[in-house]
């Protein structure tokens, strides 16, 4: 991506009072008190326009419905903190699933196995060429997720007469729920995000990760090896996808080809409200969390309001522009 | 780019279609099918196209078959059915995407003397034949059984295909037509699933947990899903309208006991075997065809004796949940159950 | 274009040594690049009529047809990668203008579609431009930006049609149907070239067309050098907007209809088709010839795998490797000269 043409001041402008410039400053700082803040008015927003509908079962629900895009937006983080990007993540997702499904006679443990191994692979094809050939990321993912899309329908074809099914545990773990109330597939992306979070802010690796971002050069005139560190972000990326890929299929019971698909725009959209910028060295995954799950608090919005499905779309899109032009706004 | 590169790439090209051209087929003497379908991981569809590589190896007087099969609209068709002309095929078995759109393309492939078949949903191209099932009674003898079961009364919902595509608007009218003797039955969503699987899924969930009041489903199709998301969403088991494909058809075998009532309408995917039989006959002048057959569905319910008893003499738990069960079309196709199971053309 | 630039050429290990070497190196920078692409649609041409020897006018004829609205798209996205942009919403414009068209048109004659073609035009135009102050205005990364209005665009395109559906009159239709000069040159080619030509030769000779690459290959000095790198980027956008919209009406008049949906396909092939025609995407670099002839290669693709009755969905992996492959070799060379 090229340079940014440098901008003017940070500071808010003076025609607001001083406790709004105060709060404007904090928000700004604490953006994650921004967004659980958006996140309120939304969820207020559903109560208004169908009393009734907040109630716990439905937020355990749109918790649960969060969660594959959560993890989606895992891997995106990571990589966009290096000030890249990765488009072949639904591919990834439907691939791993895919696997998974048509690999069970095998077992469920091989098929999970095969399913993130396949995240391993594009992963590494990824990283080879953004860290090792220097490649951007936005042509190289697009290509891998193009090949491995391809791939899966060729794949899909010689399977078909096979039995595609989806094996218990991953059933539950995508739609099932302990004692009715606590959605399964959150055991495994709490424990996901926590292991992201610490990881990003504690070690080695992660401030790594933030200094690529920030300024790769600098890292690299320091002894960094800084394509090791790319090759294995790119792979992390992939394999979480493939495990998003793995919970979306447990929640729809069914792999389709294009399972995925309608994730990618909003695993990028989740981590830019997030907070992370495209550029690189700020960021977390803190703020993608919350994005996911304001996003899928909108999709839910949006049905509610019983509009026609391409005003639907229009609206998300549009809904999507604003909050990251806030953003952008916000933090100069 | 280096152009080093370039022309490194331009032999990279070369060399990838010249081992790939090592492996193509010539023969003479004998009929080249051409198929062309748009909707694939739909395992309908897939079992439709082996249906079809069946019926050429069981006729005996195909050389080969060339399959254009992409998920596609209306102008990727137009396109893949020019190609299959461009390749010198002598018949085309097309799913047709759209009604009318095709209608130029079809003309230009019969003034070659290819003949075109569209299976599964019609055309509205005179040189064309169709054979289908009869779409509109799909929808009519479903909504007919699900209106029934209900007492005329109550909330249902209508889970549809693709909209735009012949089939998807026949089977709409079907269950209108049906609707119109029951006026106490009120449609309370009609999502497009786009016989997408996931899709489907995600639909059934939102609406299931939308407070709405549902008392029965009808599906253009994808049916299995729909009940293991009534199944997750913890809600008592309310009947529902499928087609006969496998796994559906086990469920109504299974679940009948908790309580789940349904029936499977007979939609088979054969059709497009017979069509090939029907345009080879033509193409041999065996024997003369009217330009449209329309298959009769059947109705499977699991609440009669005799419907209980087809289900169970169709249900083979070692196959896809989305196979379809009704393996032949007679008079027409002539392939065995395992030839189709092979799915290997000549 | 033709540039004494050194990195034009190829990579020194493949070429002789010392002052024979300069001269060739010259000559290949000089060359190259201009004959690169066309050679390597000769050579796919004759790979398909060798695999398939009975392929005629009705054979050129369709892949001129195919080819005619991705290669719109791959002008689009050309416009604004050389301002050092991206643009993900090309293939959703195609959609808009292609329902635009065909829901307008059904019941006109032909002097009204061409109005109405102008119209979309001006349409596509404008939608472009919005792309192109959103991008500005707002200061979100232009891939954020585009990804998004693409979705935003593809909603309108439902919203004018659900389905596909449609028409034109058959005098338009006709426009790129057909062959009047030579049997091998399809009308639908005669169209294209006049149609990038009349947008691109007045923009290359002109001030702007220099504006857009000074802004692409450095935006940060263009900027310090007094160019109004933000009403040149909306340019860029306006210009793909433009294409797309071009694309939008090439794709009624092949296939006779609107589809709300078709955009899909033309964005990332569009996309493929830049990177394999020679355009840089860091900006700045490239021509227009390339990404257009690229075009016709990739819709050669499956109609060479039917011909060989290999499955068309070969054609998906194919095409995603022939990117990875470029830009790895590419990046592989540059990585190599760096390094001494």
């Amino acid at each position: 991506m090229s340079a940014r043409i440098p901008s003017t001041g940070r500071r808010p402008p003076s025609v607001l009072g001083k406790r709004s410039r105060d709060l404007l400053v904090f928000l700004r700082d604490h953006t994650i008190v921004a967004l659980v803040l958006l996140l309120c008015i939304f969820v207020f927003g559903i109560e208004l326009i169908r009393p009734g509908t907040v109630t716990p079962t439905w937020l355990s629900n749109s918790l649960q419905f969060a969660a594959p895009l959560g993890i989606l937006a895992a891997g995106q983080t990571l990589v966009m903190l290096t000030g890249g990007i990765d488009l072949s993540v639904a591919s990834v997702a439907t691939g791993a699933a895919y696997l998974l499904t048509t690999n069970v006679s095998l077992g469920g443990f091989a098929a999970v196995l095969i399913a993130l191994a396949f995240g391993v692979i594009v992963g590494a094809l990824n990283g080879i060429g953004v860290a090792l050939l220097q490649v951007q990321p936005l042509v190289m993912t697009l290509g891998t997720g193009l090949m491995s899309g391809g791939v899966m329908i060729v794949y899909s074809q010689k399977m078909l007469a096979s039995q595609a099914r989806v094996p218990g545990f991953i059933q539950a773990l995508g739609s099932g729920k302990l004692w009715g109330v606590a959605p399964l597939d959150l055991f495994l992306w709490v424990p996901l995000a926590a292991l992201l979070i610490f990881g990003l802010s504690r070690t080695g690796f992660g401030r790594l990760l933030y200094a690529i971002g920030d300024n790769r050069l600098a890292c690299h005139l320091t002894g960094i090896r800084v394509w090791r560190i790319l090759l294995v972000n790119y792979i992390l990326c992939s394999v979480v996808a493939a495990v998003g890929g793995l919970v979306l299929v447990g929640s729809t019971n069914a792999a389709d080809l294009g399972l995925a698909d309608v994730y990618l725009l909003p695993s990028v959209a989740a981590v830019i409200i997030g907070g992370t910028s495209i550029f690189g060295g700020r960021g977390g995954y803190g703020g993608s969390i919350v994005g996911a799950v304001i996003l899928t608090v909108l999709t839910s919005l949006l049905t509610l309001l019983d509009v026609p499905e391409p005003i639907k779309q229009i609206l998300y899109g549009a809904i999507i522009l604003v909050l990251a032009a806030a953003y952008a706004r916000l933090t100069g | 780019m280096r152009t080093s590169s370039k022309l490194l790439y331009a032999s990279l090209f070369t060399i990838l279609l010249s081992v790939a051209g090592a492996y193509s087929a010539r023969a003479a003497d004998k009929y080249v099918v051409g198929v062309s379908n748009t909707l694939i991981g739909n395992g309908w569809r897939e079992e439709m196209i082996c249906s079809i590589k069946a019926q050429a190896l069981a006729s005996g007087v195909v050389s080969k078959v060339i399959v254009a099969n992409r998920n596609a609209g209306p102008a990727e068709q137009i396109s893949d059915l020019r190609n299959l002309i461009s390749a010198g095929v002598n018949v085309i078995v097309l799913n047709p995407s759209d009604r009318e759109a095709l209608n130029p393309v079809i003309k230009q492939a019969a003034a070659r003397g290819i003949v075109v078949v569209a299976v599964d949903q019609a055309v509205s191209a005179p040189e064309a034949y169709v054979l289908s099932n009869d779409q509109v009674d799909y929808g009519k003898a479903g909504a007919e059984w699900l209106f029934k079961h209900l007492n005329g009364k109550g909330n249902v919902v209508e889970m549809r295909g693709i909209d735009g595509v012949p089939a998807d608007a026949d089977r709409h009218k079907g269950f209108t037509e049906a609707l119109a003797n029951y006026p106490n039955i009120k449609v309370v969503a009609m999502p497009f699933t786009g016989w997408a699987l996931n899709k489907s899924a995600q639909q059934a969930k939102d609406l299931l947990a939308s407070g709405k009041q549902i008392d029965g489903i009808w599906t253009s199709g994808l049916d299995a899903v729909v009940v293991d998301a009534i199944q997750t969403s913890g809600k008592p088991l309310m009947p529902v309208i499928g087609a006969d494909n496998n796994g559906f058809v086990g469920q109504l075998i299974t679940l009948k006991d908790k309580g789940f009532a349904g029936a499977a309408v007979t939609n088979p995917p054969s059709v497009g075997g017979a069509g090939l039989a029907v345009a080879l006959d033509v193409l041999q002048k065996k024997g003369d065809h009217p330009k449209v057959i329309k298959i009769t569905p059947e109705v499977w319910d699991n609440t009669s004796d005799v419907g209980l008893a087809t289900l169970k003499r169709n249900y083979d738990p070692k196959l896809d949940p989305y196979y379809s069960m009704d393996y032949t079309v007679a008079p027409y196709t002539t392939y065995t159950k395992d030839q189709l199971l092979a799915c290997k053309g000549p | 274009m033709v540039r004494n630039d050194p990195s034009e050429k190829g990579a020194t290990g493949f070429l002789p040594s010392g002052g024979a070497r300069v001269a060739s190196m010259r000559w290949a920078g000089r060359y190259l690049p201009v004959i690169g692409m066309p050679l390597l649609l000769a050579v796919a041409l004759l790979f398909t009529t060798w695999i398939h020897p009975s392929f005629g006018a009705f054979d050129i004829q369709s892949l001129a047809l195919g080819a005619l609205p991705l290669a719109f798209a791959a002008a689009a996205q050309t416009c604004v990668v050389i301002s050092g942009g991206i643009d993900l919403s090309v293939g959703s414009l195609i959609a808009v203008a292609n329902v635009l068209a065909a829901s307008t048109m059904q019941h006109a004659d032909f002097r009204q579609a061409l109005l109405l073609a102008a119209g979309i035009l001006i349409a596509g135009a404008i939608s472009g431009a919005i792309n192109g102050a959103i991008v500005v205005l707002s200061r979100i990364p232009d891939v954020v930006v585009t990804l998004t209005t693409g979705f935003i665009w593809g909603g309108v395109a439902l919203l004018i049609m659900e389905k596909p559906g449609g028409g034109a009159p058959q005098q338009f239709l006709d426009l790129a149907a057909g062959t009047t000069l030579a049997p091998w040159l399809p009308n639908a080619v005669i169209l294209l070239i006049a149609a990038v030509a009349v947008v691109w030769i007045p923009l290359k000779l002109g001030r702007a067309g220099l504006l857009v690459y000074a802004v692409g290959s450095d935006r940060v000095a263009a900027f310090r050098s007094g160019v109004g790198v933000e009403t040149t980027r909306i340019l860029a956008y306006t210009l793909s907007g433009l294409f797309s919209a071009m694309g939008g009406l090439a794709l009624t008049m092949t296939t006779a209809i609107g589809a709300p949906l078709a955009g899909v396909y033309y964005t990332l092939s569009g996309l493929a088709a830049l990177v394999i025609g020679g355009v840089s995407l860091t900006g700045g670099r490239g021509g227009i010839s390339g990404p257009v002839l690229a075009a016709f290669v990739l819709t050669l693709i499956p109609t060479d795998l039917i011909f060989l009755n290999i499955d068309p969905n070969y054609g998906q992996v194919i095409q995603g490797t022939l990117i990875v492959l470029v830009v790895m070799l590419g990046g592989f060379v540059t990585v190599l000269r760096n390094r001494k």
